[in-house]
C-alpha cells in the first residue's frame, strides 16, 4: 500500500471475527478491509446496519483489538502507529471517537469536568488545560453550558459537549459513530458546520459513519461504503455531487383538513404539562386529532415535545391541564395497562424493552399480556417476523443477542404484533439502514391503509416525507404548523 | 394538581441542594468546608449541657450568615422537623439520668417516663445538638459542589481511580433512576402491569424489570469503560487536576478559628473552663 507523509490513517487487509454468543455462530464483522486517509479529510463511512461500520470505527481507536473481544487479522496504522501496539488510552492524543450515546460518554457532572477530563488524564498543565477547554468550549459553542450539570443538558447539547470533551486533547483525527441520530435538523446541521469548520481551522481528518447523509455529503471529500464485512467502495465526492443529495423540505405542504365525516381516534384537548424541576413547559396548550388510516408524523427540535406527547397517548404521563381521549373514551382514569389495548406506544430504546429468551416470546408478550390466545400470537409473530424482515434470523436467538437494527426491529415487532387501533413510535428508524427504513415505511403506510392510526416522532424527515399523510412540528411544547402531505412517497424520493 | 402539590412542597422545605454563589463560606476551599464539619460535629458531642451547645449553634448561625444562606438552611430542617421533636421528646420523658424538680412521672407497663429538670436540659441538649449537625451539614452541601469536592479530594492525594468513582457514582444514581424509569414504561406500554399485588402473584413480571435493567447497566459500563480508555484514562500514573484548590488566607482564618473552638471544647471538657 502506497503511504505518503500526509496520510494519517493506513488499513491494511483488517478483519476481525466475533467470538460465539449462545444461539449465534461467530461473526465476521470485518473482512480484508483496506484504504487510507490524507490528513484534513472528512470520510463518510457508509452501509446498512450490520455492514461493520461500528466495528471499524473502533478498530481504528484501538478498542479492537484491545478491549472487544474476538480475532483481528491485519493492521490500523493511525499517525504510523500500529493501533495493536499501542494502548487505547495512550492514543487519545492522536485519535478521538464519539460514541453514537453520548449518555455513555459523559461521566463527570459538568460540562467544564467533563471536557477536562481527558487532558487531565493526559498529565496536562494548568495553562495548557486552561487554553484547550477555553478553545474546545467555544468552537462548539457551548459557553453557556460551561458550568452546567450534564443532567441538565438536552440530547444535543450533550452531543456537542462528547465532541468539545473529544477535540480537547486535540487529537488528529475522529472518528464519529452516527453523530446525527437523535439530533434535530437545525443540531444536526450545526454538527456538520462545526466538523467543516474544523476540518478547515485544524486541519482535523474526521470519520464519519452515519445513515443519514444528505447532510454529511456536502461536506465530505469521500465515502467509503462496507458491506457485510468487506469494502465495496470507495469514492471520492465533489461538492456539486454532495449538494445534489436531495434534501428534505423540497416537497410542497399545504394546511392538513381532515377528511370529510370521518371520526378522529386520539383528541387531545388542551394538553400542557411541565416536568418535576422545569421552568419550561414540555407541553403547553396542544390541541390535536389523529384520524385512522392516515400516517402522522411528529417533528420538531430536541425539546419540542414530542415524545412528551406520545407518552401521553397510553397515560404513561397524564396531563396537568387537558384531556386525552382514545376512540372517544377518555383516558386519564384508565391505567396504563388498559390503554395498551387501544394504544400500542414505542419509545426510543429498545433495550429498556427487550428481556425475552427468544424473538418469538418478545414480540408475543405484549399480545400474551392482552389475553390473546396462543394460537392467535403465533400468526401475529409470524407476520410481524415476515414483514420486519427478521424471518433471517434463528427464531430461537435471544433478542439480547442481536445487532442495533436487529433489536430495534424486534422492539417494533413486539408493539405491531400487539394490533392495537392506534400505534405511536418514537424515533423507530434509530439503527436502522435505508433499505429497513423504506420497508417499515411501506409498513406503516400499510397499517393506515388498513384503517389503523399511526403517529411517529422522528428527526428523519426523509423517512417522515416518505410515509406521512400529515406532518405536525411542534416548538417549545406547541404545534406551530399542521401540513397535509401532497401523498405520501411523492416528492424527494 | 401536581403542581400545586409541588409549590406547596416548595413553601415548606427548601432544596438541599448546591447552592451558587460568590460569600465568603463560598470561597473556601472544600476541605476548611469539610473541616468544619468535622470540627463542630466533635464540638457538639464534647459539650453535654445547653449553654455551650447554644453558643455552637450562634457560630453556626453565623456561619450560615455569611454564607448568605441562612434562612434557606434553616428551611431545609422542615422536613426533618417530625423526627427531631420526637427524638427530643422521648429524650424528655426517657433521660439517661434524672436530676433536679421532678415535674411528672408515671408508670405504664414497662415504662417509667419522668420529666424533671435533668430531663428538660437533657432533651434540650439533644435537640440543640441534631440541628446543629444538620444546620452545618446542609451549610456544606449548599456550598460546595460536587466537582469542587472531588477536585480538592484529587488535591489532597486521593487516587485517580477514587476520585473517579465518586464522580461517576453521582452520575449513575441519575442514570439508574432514569433507565428504571424507561424501563417501566416501556413494560407499560406492552400492557404489563406492576400495580396492586401483581409483583406478589406473579414474580416473574420482575424478569421483564430485571433483564433490561441488567443489559442496560452492563452495556452501559461497557460503553463508559470504552470512552474512558479513548478519553486517555490511565494513559499517565498521576493525572493532573484542573484548577486544583488552594489554600488562601480565609482558610488559614477558618482553620484557626475551628482549632480555637476545638481547644476551648476540650478545655472545657477536661475542666479547665466550668461551663454550664
Amino acid at each position: 500500500m502506497a503511504t505518503s507523509e500526509s496520510t494519517v490513517i493506513e488499513v491494511h487487509n483488517l478483519g476481525f471475527v466475533y467470538p460465539s454468543s449462545p444461539g449465534r455462530e461467530p461473526v465476521r464483522a470485518l473482512d480484508a478491509i483496506t484504504f487510507s486517509v490524507e490528513r484534513g479529510q472528512i470520510v463518510l463511512l457508509l452501509g446498512p446496519s450490520g455492514s461493520g461500520k461500528s466495528t471499524l470505527c473502533r478498530a481504528l481507536t484501538g478498542l479492537v483489538p484491545h478491549t472487544t473481544p474476538g480475532v483481528m487479522e491485519g493492521s490500523v496504522r493511525i499517525a504510523g502507529s500500529d493501533t495493536r501496539e499501542r494502548p487505547v488510552n495512550a492514543s487519545a492524543r492522536v485519535i478521538g471517537m464519539v460514541f453514537q450515546d453520548p449518555d455513555s460518554q459523559l461521566f463527570s457532572t459538568t460540562v467544564e469536568d467533563e471536557v477536562v477530563f481527558g487532558l487531565e488524564q493526559l498529565g496536562a498543565d494548568e495553562e495548557i488545560m486552561d487554553a484547550a477547554v477555553a478553545d474546545a468550549i467555544r468552537l462548539l459553542k457551548i459557553d453557556h453550558l460551561r458550568h452546567s450539570t450534564i443532567d441538565a443538558l438536552s440530547w444535543g447539547e450533550r452531543q456537542r459537549v462528547a465532541i468539545a470533551a473529544t477535540l480537547a486533547t486535540a487529537p488528529s483525527v475522529l472518528v464519529l459513530d452516527e453523530p446525527l441520530s437523535g439530533l434535530d435538523a437545525e443540531s444536526a446541521s450545526a454538527l456538520v458546520g462545526t466538523l467543516s469548520a474544523l476540518r478547515a481551522g485544524f486541519n482535523l481528518t474526521v470519520i464519519v459513519s452515519e445513515h443519514r447523509t444528505e447532510l454529511l455529503a456536502p461536506v465530505a471529500d469521500r465515502e467509503v461504503v462496507l458491506e457485510e464485512g468487506r469494502l465495496v467502495a470507495d469514492r471520492v465526492l465533489s461538492a456539486r455531487q454532495g449538494s445534489a443529495v436531495r434534501h428534505p423540505g423540497c416537497r410542497a405542504s399545504l394546511p392538513y383538513r381532515q377528511r370529510p365525516g370521518s371520526c378522529p381516534s386520539v383528541e387531545i384537548r388542551g394538553v400542557c404539562f411541565r416536568y418535576p424541576g422545569q421552568s419550561r413547559s414540555a407541553l403547553d396548550g396542544v390541541n390535536l386529532d389523529l384520524y385512522p388510516g392516515e400516517v402522522t408524523v411528529l417533528i420538531g427540535a430536541n425539546g419540542s415535545g414530542k415524545s412528551t406527547l406520545l407518552r401521553m397517548l397510553n397515560g404513561i404521563i397524564r396531563p396537568e391541564r387537558g384531556t386525552v381521549a382514545v376512540r372517544g373514551r377518555p383516558i386519564a382514569r384508565r391505567p396504563v395497562a388498559d390503554i395498551a389495548r387501544e394504544v400500542g406506544v414505542l419509545f426510543q430504546g429498545a433495550d429498556y424493552l427487550l428481556f425475552s429468551e427468544s424473538i418469538a416470546d418478545e414480540i408475543s408478550f405484549g399480545p400474551r399480556n392482552l389475553g390473546v390466545s396462543g394460537e392467535e400470537c403465533a400468526r401475529r409473530t409470524a407476520d410481524v417476523v415476515r414483514s420486519l424482515g427478521l424471518d433471517g434470523i434463528p427464531p430461537g436467538s435471544s433478542p439480547l443477542s442481536l445487532s442495533i437494527g436487529e433489536r430495534q426491529r424486534v422492539a417494533i415487532g413486539s408493539v405491531l404484533a400487539m394490533e392495537t387501533p392506534v400505534v405511536a413510535l418514537d424515533e423507530p428508524t434509530l439503527g436502522l439502514d435505508s433499505e429497513r427504513k423504506l420497508r417499515l415505511g411501506a409498513l406503516l403506510r400499510g397499517l393506515a391503509d388498513r384503517g389503523r392510526t399511526v403517529v411517529v416522532a422522528t428527526h428523519d424527515r426523509p423517512f417522515g416525507d416518505a410515509c406521512a399523510d400529515r406532518t405536525v412540528t411542534l416548538h417549545g411544547g406547541r404545534i406551530v404548523t399542521d401540513e397535509r402531505n401532497p401523498g405520501p412517497g411523492f416528492g424527494c424520493r | 394538581m401536581p403542581l400545586r402539590r409541588g409549590k406547596r412542597r416548595r413553601a415548606v422545605g427548601a432544596r438541599l441542594a448546591y447552592s451558587p454563589g460568590d460569600s465568603f463560606v463560598h470561597r473556601l476551599d472544600p476541605r476548611t468546608r469539610m473541616a468544619t464539619v468535622v470540627a463542630t460535629t466533635l464540638v457538639c458531642l464534647t459539650f453535654e449541657t445547653p449553654l455551650p451547645l447554644a453558643g455552637v449553634l450562634v457560630l453556626v448561625a453565623a456561619y450560615g450568615w455569611l454564607a448568605g444562606l441562612l434562612l434557606p438552611s434553616i428551611r431545609t430542617l422542615a422536613p426533618i422537623l417530625p423526627l427531631l421533636v420526637t427524638i427530643v421528646a422521648i429524650d424528655a420523658f426517657f433521660p439517661r439520668e434524672n436530676y433536679g424538680t421532678i415535674f411528672w412521672s408515671a408508670s405504664i407497663g414497662l415504662l417509667h417516663p419522668v420529666l424533671s429538670t435533668g430531663s428538660l436540659l437533657f432533651a434540650a441538649s439533644m435537640g440543640l445538638r441534631l440541628v446543629i449537625l444538620a444546620l452545618v451539614g446542609a451549610l456544606f452541601v449548599m456550598t460546595t459542589s460536587y466537582s469542587s469536592l472531588v477536585r480538592s479530594l484529587k488535591g489532597m492525594g486521593l487516587p485517580n481511580s477514587l476520585t473517579f468513582a465518586l464522580s461517576y457514582a453521582l452520575r449513575s444514581t441519575t442514570w439508574l433512576a432514569d433507565d428504571l424509569r424507561r424501563i417501566v414504561e416501556a413494560q407499560s406500554a406492552r400492557a404489563l402491569s406492576f400495580e396492586g399485588r401483581v409483583l406478589v402473584r406473579e414474580p416473574s413480571r420482575l424478569l421483564a424489570l430485571a433483564v433490561p435493567m441488567t443489559v442496560t447497566v452492563i452495556s452501559r459500563s461497557r460503553h463508559v469503560t470504552d470512552a474512558m480508555q479513548v478519553r486517555g484514562y490511565g494513559a499517565v500514573a498521576r493525572p493532573s487536576c484542573y484548577h486544583r484548590p488552594r489554600f488562601g488566607r480565609r482558610d488559614l482564618l477558618m482553620n484557626c478559628a475551628l482549632a480555637a473552638l476545638l481547644l476551648w471544647a476540650l478545655l472545657s471538657r477536661a475542666g479547665w473552663f466550668d461551663v454550664l
